[in-house]
């Protein structure tokens, strides 16, 4: 099966909707992914660290430690009012755009 | 939102780095352990399920290093890597920082206090709508009056007749002796009709304010305090309610206390009073018009416009001049009598505005200058700088980010300058206050550093530091880097573009500081004419004091039982020449000035005078020997004319050229137009010289039109026995000395009678002129630093120039140039810039000459002397700017000079 790489923004946005349903560590959110996407979109797991760390930055997420499955300690992340007004946003965004581009290429095709 | 949220984090992540470290590799480990977990439950071995962790996750250490760089750490690093640097370069260039820091902060404080000022006198007032809030006053341009106040009559016709103002209320200043057990002083306040609070929005702090039954005229001893007055003398207790206070003797009970912004107006006030008058009186005020003694205050009703109310009160104006006779008509039409209504912000513009903005001109002229000496500066270290800008950006360093450095160069100098200025300007406001404000700006009880003066300077300096990063370092990058990082100083000139430049801003810098100079040459030529002015009186040896009598003197009786008591007890202090009694000392301000309309004998003078008005005094016998005024004509007043008044004045010499030309005034008969009926003419009996009267450095008079200002001397007993008169004494012993032995004597005829207004006369007749010292002598401060920048201007571009022309120079000498033609050569330079920037200066002057003609006495503002004469000068500190680069570069030495090429 191809992997499909994220286009850009993209990655934060995902990151933002699996939030939104509840705050997770950065493991849990990358299997979020894999599933949800049923493994068509593959990130380098790693690559999750610096977007989160980015929309921290930014004041959409914040994080708090706690304790994860494995009874470890690990860094939840969960969103904040900013980043929830932002999820909204992007979405809008991000359907228009892809609305757009799908017109497109169907016009292109008949 | 988002920005502001980063930025904030970024700081805040500079200082934890090392926690923010420890927890990403703890983080990133936690996600390998759980991958790890899952691949060993898929059955993996230890070692597979680790590399296939290791293999989902990635490169550690670069994702490592994007994670770092999202902080935003490196940002900020940056700036505090370039922070460091500039400093550092900044403190090995000692000299340029400290010049730069000093001229800047200087200038800048220099800004901050004339920008405070402004702020504090022309800011707007502390109550609410003060643009609806409004003075009503009578003005005769016809008469050279433009700026009469109002009368009782006018407040009530506009009470009773508009519809426009919310509140009107009489307003009058009012000085008493007031006594408390610390013994008698002098106290100010002010006598208000009951609307004057609520004109004000204002409420009581502590009790109550005026209502109707604190209006009786027989019993108005209701008080009501200022804030200032309560917080000094009741230390703002509430228990003042019902305290009494003794004015001239009488009891008055404190009612209240109002607060701050009821005294917005006035300076330093102490208390308000009730203002009443005789109910049975008020037809008397009526027909009195235009007897103007007291202020009109009204508040507009929301929404109305000054225009409006003024045209409600030229109708009921008109109507007035349509019932009086035909007589007071034409004379109301002849002195073009017209109501003006002013806000207090107008008010304040017209009396400070013109010197409040010539002040700021000059200041800002200052900052400019010192700014071009700063650009001067950064040019020339700038032209040495280029090696090390090539050379950085050889190695890699950005256009973009050599901008940044010179830009936080710039910042950090003219921050450290701000802070300076700052710093300055607010230990120079304390000076002000201190030296300034009583003689410039009497109105007003202190001037503090406003928020929106040092707002203003930081944006001033934040400008400065853009514009000094941009001029400084645009040069650099348009003559190209890469010639730079040769040697530079083997190219033997500068560019032809650089050298047109810093000319240029030379030649400006000198006219600008020649406008400024010509303005304090002409200021002071004005101070030393009114200074040397002959006043007409010989003030040396003349001790003086006031006094005002109590309401127990109640009849005219009582008064001048106690002028004569008093000038007999005078007349008895031991080393007396002379002394004598008056209303109003010449030269000075003082209480007890009047007048009023005089109408000579013969009627057919007035209208052809085209004004009949004359100052007047009420001197006692003894007045004119005491200050030495001559007499011309006739004889003096004797003790016989005001012990027992005989209806013989004395005039001065004006008085007689203007009313009785060509002929002798003795003998004459003048009389008061309102007695013109009644048998109050008065005779003639001499001529004494004119005296500057209001002023030495003020025309003497009313009649500004005719050019005459005639003076009138009452005997003291007139018809008229003021309460309130100064005394004053010719004599060679010591003022302290005497005015001891003057109070001793006193107090034995009334024990509470303050004195007040007490000195040498010559040495107050000198203090009358403090408001025209301090002015002047603020622009010549601005004036002698502008003088200075500028030299050091002359001076540094000069050298340069030579540092920069050794080579050329050298060449010239190896050629056979003498000595001489390089000095100069050199000198012609200097003496070029000189030229130019007097004649722009002199130009620029003569455009701004009008904006100073208000403030000089007897110069013109276009006075060659000083015109000429500053002109001069400004060359002579600009030769010797250049002499000593000019010497210099004589000395250099050809061999020295042609060794490296």
């Amino acid at each position: 099966m191809t992997k499909h790489i994220f286009p850009q923004g993209a990655l934060e946005l995902v990151i933002l909707r699996i939030l939104k349903n509840g705050s997770n560590h950065g493991w849990g959110i990358s299997q979020k992914i894999h599933l949800l996407s049923k493994d068509v979109l593959k990130v380098e797991e790693g690559s999750l660290y610096p977007a989160l760390a980015r929309m921290v930055q930014k004041g959409w997420i914040e994080s708090e430690w706690g304790v994860s499955e494995n009874n470890r300690r690990a860094k939840y992340y969960k969103l904040t009012s900013l980043g929830r007004k932002r999820l909204s946003s992007e979405q809008e965004n991000w359907e228009a755009m892809a609305a757009a581009i799908a017109d497109i290429l169907g016009m292109a095709g008949s | 939102m988002e920005l502001i949220h980063y930025i904030r984090k970024s700081f805040g992540n500079l200082f934890q780095r090392r926690r923010l470290n420890e927890e990403m590799t703890e983080e990133m480990e936690h996600h390998l352990s759980m991958s790890i977990d899952r691949y060993e439950q898929e059955g993996m071995s230890p070692d597979e399920a680790r590399r296939a962790a290791m293999r989902d996750f990635g490169g550690v250490g670069k994702l490592q290093e994007e994670v770092r760089d999202a902080w935003g750490t490196l940002v900020v690093m940056d700036l505090i890597r370039d922070s460091r640097y500039a400093l550092r370069l900044l403190c090995k260039s000692k000299i340029f920082t400290l010049a730069t820091v000093l001229i800047l902060g200087l200038c800048i404080a220099g800004n901050a206090i004339v920008f405070s000022i402004l702020h504090s006198i022309l800011g707007p007032p502390s109550y609410p709508d003060p643009d609806q809030v409004v003075e009503i006053y009578n003005s005769y341009p016809g008469t050279g009056l433009d700026r009469m106040s109002s009368n009782i009559a006018q407040y009530l016709d506009y009470s009773e007749n508009t519809s426009v103002f919310e509140q009107l209320s009489l307003v009058d200043e009012t000085t008493v002796n007031l006594s408390s057990a610390l013994g008698t002083v002098r106290g100010t306040g002010l006598r208000v009709t009951k609307e004057y609070f609520d004109m004000f929005r204002t409420r009581p702090l502590v009790g109550r304010f005026f209502v109707d039954e604190d209006f009786d005229h027989n019993d108005n001893s209701s008080l009501i305090l200022t804030e200032a007055y309560w917080r000094n003398h009741f230390a703002g207790s509430s228990d003042v309610v019902g305290e009494t206070l003794v004015f001239h003797g009488k009891p008055f009970t404190i009612i209240g206390v109002a607060p701050q912004a009821a005294s917005a107006h006035f300076g330093a006030l102490s208390f308000f009073q009730a203002w009443t008058w005789d109910v049975q009186r008020t037809e008397f005020y009526k027909e009195r018009r235009h007897r103007n003694y007291t202020n009109l205050w009204g508040r507009l009703k929301a929404g109305v416009t000054v225009d409006q109310a003024k045209a409600q009160i030229d109708a009921l104006d008109q109507r007035y001049v349509q019932q009086v006779s035909q007589e007071q008509r034409d004379s109301l039409n002849r002195q073009k009598h017209e109501t003006k209504l002013e806000t207090f912000q107008q008010t304040r513009q017209y009396r400070y505005g013109a010197s409040l903005y010539l002040l700021q001109g000059s200041v800002l002229l200052v900052l400019l200058i010192g700014c071009i000496n700063i650009l001067n500066l950064q040019l020339t270290r700038g032209a040495g700088r280029s090696t090390e800008y090539a050379m950085r950006k050889s190695l890699g360093a950005s256009r973009l980010a050599l901008f940044r450095q010179v830009l936080i160069e710039s910042g950090l100098l003219s921050l450290g300058s701000c802070l300076l200025g700052l710093l300055a300007g607010w230990w120079g406001l304390s000076l002000v206050n201190q030296f300034l404000l009583p003689d410039l700006w009497s109105g007003l009880s202190s001037i503090e550093l406003s928020a929106t003066s040092v707002w203003r300077v930081l944006f001033l300096s934040i400008g400065i530091a853009l514009l000094l990063g941009v001029f400084s370092i645009v040069p650099v990058l348009k003559e190209g880097l890469s010639i730079s990082i040769r040697e530079s100083s083997r190219k033997t000139t500068a560019s032809r573009s650089m050298v047109n430049f810093r000319s240029f801003l030379v030649s400006s810098q000198l006219a600008l500081s020649l406008i400024l100079l010509i303005g304090s040459g002409l200021l002071l030529q004005s101070f030393f004419n009114a200074l040397n002015r002959d006043s007409g009186f010989d003030a040396r040896d003349v001790k003086t004091a006031s006094l005002e009598l109590s309401w127990n003197y109640s009849s005219r009786e009582k008064v001048s039982q106690f002028y004569s008591r008093l000038k007999t007890s005078l007349r008895s202090l031991p080393g007396i020449e002379s002394a004598a009694l008056a209303t109003k000392l010449p030269s000075l301000e003082g209480e007890g000035y009047q007048n009023w309309s005089i109408f000579p004998g013969k009627s057919e003078l007035d209208a052809m005078a085209g004004s009949n008005s004359s100052n007047i005094v009420f001197v006692s016998e003894g007045y004119f020997e005491a200050l030495k005024i001559p007499l011309l004509e006739g004889r003096l007043f004797t003790a016989a004319d005001t012990e027992n008044p005989t209806r013989n004045v004395v005039v001065d010499r004006n008085f007689a050229e203007h009313f009785f030309p060509g002929q002798s005034p003795i003998g004459q008969q003048v009389y008061d137009e309102r007695d013109r009926k009644s048998e109050y003419a008065c005779t003639i009996i001499g001529v004494v010289e004119n005296v500057s009267h209001n002023g030495l450095d003020r025309g003497d008079g009313l009649s500004a039109t005719s050019g005459r200002y005639p003076l009138l001397y009452y005997p003291l007993n007139f018809n008229y026995t003021p309460r309130e008169f100064s005394f004053l004494v010719r004599s060679k012993r010591s003022f302290s000395e005497l005015l001891d032995l003057a109070r001793e004597n006193i107090k034995d005829l009334d024990p509470q009678l303050p004195l007040f207004l007490a000195g040498e006369l010559d040495q107050m007749v000198d203090e009358s002129l403090n408001d025209r010292r301090a002015f002047m002598l603020l622009i010549s401060i601005l004036g002698a630093m502008a003088l200075l920048l500028s030299g050091i201007g002359v001076y540094g571009t000069l050298s340069y120039d030579v540092s920069q022309r050794v080579k050329e120079i050298g060449i010239r000498v190896a050629i056979g140039a003498s000595r001489t033609l390089i000095l100069k050569k050199i000198l012609s330079q200097g003496f070029r810039k000189a030229m130019v920037g007097i004649a722009v200066g002199l130009m620029g002057a003569w455009i701004l000459s009008d904006r100073l003609s208000d403030f000089l006495f007897q110069v013109s503002p276009l006075d060659p002397i000083a015109y000429i004469g500053v002109s001069l000068f400004l060359l002579a500190v600009a030769f010797i700017a250049s002499y000593a680069p000019a010497r210099k570069a004589t000395l250099v030495d050809p061999i020295e000079a042609l060794r490296s090429e």
